[in-house]
């Protein structure tokens, strides 16, 4: 279940300043690269699968708005490089047990997926 | 939650995706807003076109952006670049035969680089290699 190796990333760079800077500044094919790397073993469909549960929950759900172009979400992107607004924007507003459950709530959705695809 | 917040995302991003953008009933054709497109594609164009002038402007808020844009002669509200930019993202979408949802390929050139990059540099360019502006 990569999703959570996803999660799992997503606190280890909330966690170490550092590592966030070297992740931030990387294309996606360097993150994951150099995720496996550093042990974190996701796929680009599995981060999109976590960050777009997060951000649909976090716009309907935290600030009860459509999701839609002026959702007050997008506007925390500017400025900011994208790894840089989801650790400062999205991952604050939940705690450690609540990103875990979006993790499996994201492998159960991709399961759903490739068994309907199969 | 999942599925159905996923099937109710992905249905109100193509709704919206599928439109134009919408202007205020019984107004007749909203010519500010008609101008403020105008403005806001011609600023991005800028960008796309001065990389210096877009290394100075990615790093800075929504807000402060906005203002620049009018100094420079291009003004444009929040309100309108989100109706603009929305509906602009939805309709590549549809014209690339994709879902606009997350794991439509445009998000994947965020990665590393500014929201106002990925506008200026990925979006414009792909409306008109698609023909649709």
């Amino acid at each position: 279940m990569s999703e959570t190796a996803f999660v799992d990333f997503l606190r280890a760079v909330r966690d170490d300043e550092r590592l966030l800077d070297r992740y931030d500044r990387r294309n996606l094919a360097q993150l994951l690269f150099h995720a496996r790397n550093d042990g974190f073993d996701f796929t680009a469909e599995d981060a999109e699968e976590v960050i777009g549960k997060l951000e649909y929950d976090l716009v309907t759900e935290r600030d009860g708005e459509p999701f839609d172009g002026a959702s007050r979400l997008w506007r925390s992107m500017w400025g900011m490089r994208y790894l840089g607004y989801l650790v400062a924007s999205v991952v604050p507003r939940y705690t450690d047990a609540e990103l875990d459950g979006f993790a499996a709530d994201a492998a159960d959705a991709a399961d759903r997926a490739r068994v309907s695809v199969a | 939650m999942s599925e159905r917040a996923l099937s109710e995302r992905e249905g109100s991003q193509r709704e919206r995706g599928a439109t134009t953008v919408v202007r205020p009933e019984g107004r007749g054709p909203d010519h500010r807003e008609e101008r403020a497109q105008g403005n806001l594609m011609a600023f991005l164009r800028t960008l796309g076109e001065r990389p210096d002038l877009l290394d100075e402007m990615k790093v800075r808020g929504k807000d402060e952006v906005i203002a620049a844009a009018a100094a420079l002669g291009f003004p444009f509200t929040a309100a309108e670049f989100d109706r603009l930019v929305w509906d602009l993202e939805g309709r590549l979408a549809d014209r690339r035969g994709e879902a606009f949802d997350a794991h439509f390929p445009l998000w994947r050139t965020l990665w590393g680089r500014h929201y106002l990059e990925v506008i200026a540099v990925d979006l414009l360019p792909s409306l008109t290699e698609t023909g649709l502006r």
